[in-house]
């Protein structure tokens, strides 16, 4: 299955994204017959947090829909590229979503694109370490890339919760009118607000992007010279 | 040559991306073909005719001052270099009098407007500078840089991509006048909204110059849509990006508008019947609106986009792939009137320059049970310059990007 196009059902053989909350999220196979380990056919059933989930009582079902698990509940959703990288075991060096949306962007693809790995046009690297980006950069300088620009992009994710505060009263302000909209009793310096959290330990890296330009030159064939536009359509 | 190869050579009355060294601007050939840049004249006639890409250089005419036509120069190699003849150890001995530059700003201006080439020009200040030679090799290649900006003689046309009209965009706009997105908070969007060439999308902008429609009409192939619901205030230049792309015909039909307002108007008739009628701003103390807004310019009927005639019932009659709301208002209200014309499973993305407004509208979705995967970020973005040697950050840094609320749109309580 694809994920370049949407569809509505699920079906046997579809991957799906099991979404119980932001740090439960499980892609999914969705076959109705598994093997053990002894090489039987049984009912595939997936173990959860919040319990059992019958694999094939999904097919049919709507992508994004609600479905039932002994003790509660989970949405089935169709598996974006950004579910994917959320739900990817990090086996290898792998690249999310903020630097793949700036790889496509600043390397200008659309529909139709032909993406080589290396070649001529506009090129982006990606590398982790900061000594790759030196040699890359080096190199292309030495053979007549331009416009060099390296870039690091870093996500920052925050949480929205209600937290409270104690505040202090002081003469000018007197106890009743600050604790006039508390509805907890007793507390006439508590104040309730909407607060914006950071993650506690966000990815503080992942790599460097570095972009460039291959120019045209004169000497150059026609066909060569265009090889970021010649790849449209 | 093939329709393909057509569209990379230069035609009057394309929009071009003009690259004079660090400056880019977007410039609409005429059939003059006349650029002004600056004090400079720049005519633009040996360009057309050109494929998209090519470099120039600015060759003075003889007649006028300070003006300049062109002539294809794509041999880097010819371009300016100058060379540098040995170095200092130190910057220490240099003070800065104003007296290291034996040259007057007249005579340099003189020099300038005689129609001396920029390689000459500079030549010339660095044999009347004192000090170039005792600059450390560091400090020459600095100096330099700054002076082939001032006196580049080269310009490059280039073919406008979302890359460069996000960038020109993003450098010219100031909040709260206009949105600017930044191209990392850009290329996010299109990838949280989880773009398929194919798919049915409902955007809200206003105040990006347009710059969400031409980057998703970019995106779609030929099956997809696009809807874009605008609002009665809209700024100036509202399509400049869109038509900075030199998009077919046949592309922009892709393309539906809506007025924000008559969806707003057809959800009221299911429910309470309101008494406002809303042609134009929600009546409430038109004067104080306006002067409270001075940013927001009331577009002459005329040029006031329309609601294409299929626009409303093609939105009643279909389900869409994805909502992205770009714009300077708090966006709550009508996100949630949007929000079930989406397929289930589909995302919907929301920017705002103000954190503070996303907070509300996330603590409040929160609470719902037909969106999940919410997520509030903003990026740390960070150029670096990567030399030998001197290899670290950029020392200033841009916080700009704004903020991205987004989330998954699925099936409430059974």
């Amino acid at each position: 299955m694809s994920f370049n196009c949407y569809k509505d059902i699920i079906e046997e053989g579809d991957t799906v994204i099991l979404y119980i909350n932001p740090q439960a999220m499980y892609a999914i196979q969705a076959q109705s017959v598994i093997e053990n380990r002894k090489g039987e056919k049984i009912e595939n059933v997936m173990q959860t947090k919040y319990g059992a989930l019958k694999i094939s009582s999904l097919f049919g079902k709507q992508f994004g829909s609600k479905v039932s698990l002994s003790n509660g509940w989970a949405h089935v959703l169709y598996p974006t590229p950004e579910l994917w990288t959320q739900t990817l075991p990090h086996r290898t060096q792998i690249i999310y979503t903020p630097d793949i949306s700036l790889i496509m962007f600043m390397l200008e693809l659309k529909p139709g694109s032909i993406v080589v790995e290396s070649g001529g046009g506009r090129i982006c690297t990606f590398s982790p370490c900061i000594e790759q980006v030196m040699r890359t950069c080096q190199t292309l300088l030495d053979h007549g890339f331009v416009q060099l620009k390296t870039v690091e992009c870093l996500e920052k994710e925050y949480q929205v919760l209600n937290r409270t505060v104690t505040t202090f009263t002081t003469a000018s302000r007197p106890l009743s009118a600050s604790g006039s909209q508390n509805t907890t009793e007793e507390s006439g310096n508590e104040k309730k607000f909407l607060a914006c959290i950071p993650s506690a330990s966000p990815r503080g890296h992942t790599g460097y992007l570095t972009t460039a330009t291959f120019p045209i030159e004169t000497r150059l064939q026609p066909e060569e010279v265009e090889v970021e536009d010649a790849c449209e359509k | 040559m093939t329709a393909t190869n057509l569209e990379n050579i230069i035609a009057r009355g394309h929009y071009l991306i003009i690259n004079k060294n660090e400056t880019y601007l977007i410039h609409q050939i005429s059939n003059k073909a006349i650029l002004k840049l600056g004090r400079d004249v720049i005519d633009l006639k040996a360009a057309i005719g050109q494929p998209f890409s090519s470099t120039y250089k600015l060759e003075p005419m003889p007649e006028k001052k300070r003006h300049y036509s062109l002539v294809i120069c794509n041999d880097s190699q010819a371009r300016n270099q100058w060379s540098t003849n040995g170095c200092g150890t130190d910057n220490k001995l240099i003070t800065d009098d104003s007296s290291s530059q034996l040259l007057s700003t007249d005579e340099i201006i003189a020099l300038k407007e005689s129609g001396e080439s920029g390689q000459n020009i500079v030549e010339r200040l660095l044999e009347n500078s004192k000090t170039f030679q005792l600059k450390t090799e560091y400090a020459q290649e600095k100096y330099l840089k700054k002076k082939a900006r001032k006196y580049c003689d080269y310009l490059t046309i280039f073919k406008p991509s979302i890359r460069l009209i996000t960038d020109v965009l993003y450098k010219q706009q100031t909040l709260p006048k206009t949105i600017a997105l930044r191209f990392d908070t850009l290329a996010q969007i299109l990838c949280r909204v989880n773009l398929d060439p194919g798919g049915k999308y409902l955007l809200y902008e206003n105040g990006s110059q347009g710059l969400l429609q031409a980057a998703l009409l970019n995106q779609l192939h030929d099956n997809g849509c696009l809807v874009h619901i605008f609002s009665s205030t809209s700024e100036q230049n509202a399509l400049r990006a869109v038509k900075a792309m030199n998009f077919s015909e046949t592309k922009m039909k892709q393309m539906l508008t809506v007025s924000l307002n008559e969806i707003l108007n057809t959800k009221n008739e299911d429910n309470v019947p309101e008494e406002k009628d809303d042609k134009d701003v929600p009546n409430c103390s038109d004067e104080k609106k306006r002067k409270s807004d001075e940013a927001y310019t009331q577009i002459k009927k005329k040029h006031r986009p329309i609601t294409s005639t299929d626009g409303l019932n093609f939105i009643r009659s279909n389900k869409f792939d994805g909502l992205i709301v770009v714009c300077r208002e708090e966006p709550t209200e009508f996100v949630k009137i949007l929000l079930p014309y989406l397929s289930l499973s589909r995302p919907f993305v929301i920017y705002s320059a103000y954190r503070e407004v996303l907070v509300t509208i996330y603590a409040e979705f929160k609470m719902r049970r037909d969106v999940v995967f919410l997520r509030l970020t903003d990026n740390f973005m960070r150029y670096h310059q990567v030399l030998p040697n001197r290899t670290h950050p950029d020392v200033t840094m841009d916080d700009g990007g704004g903020f991205l609320f987004s989330g998954l749109f699925v099936a409430g309580t059974k």
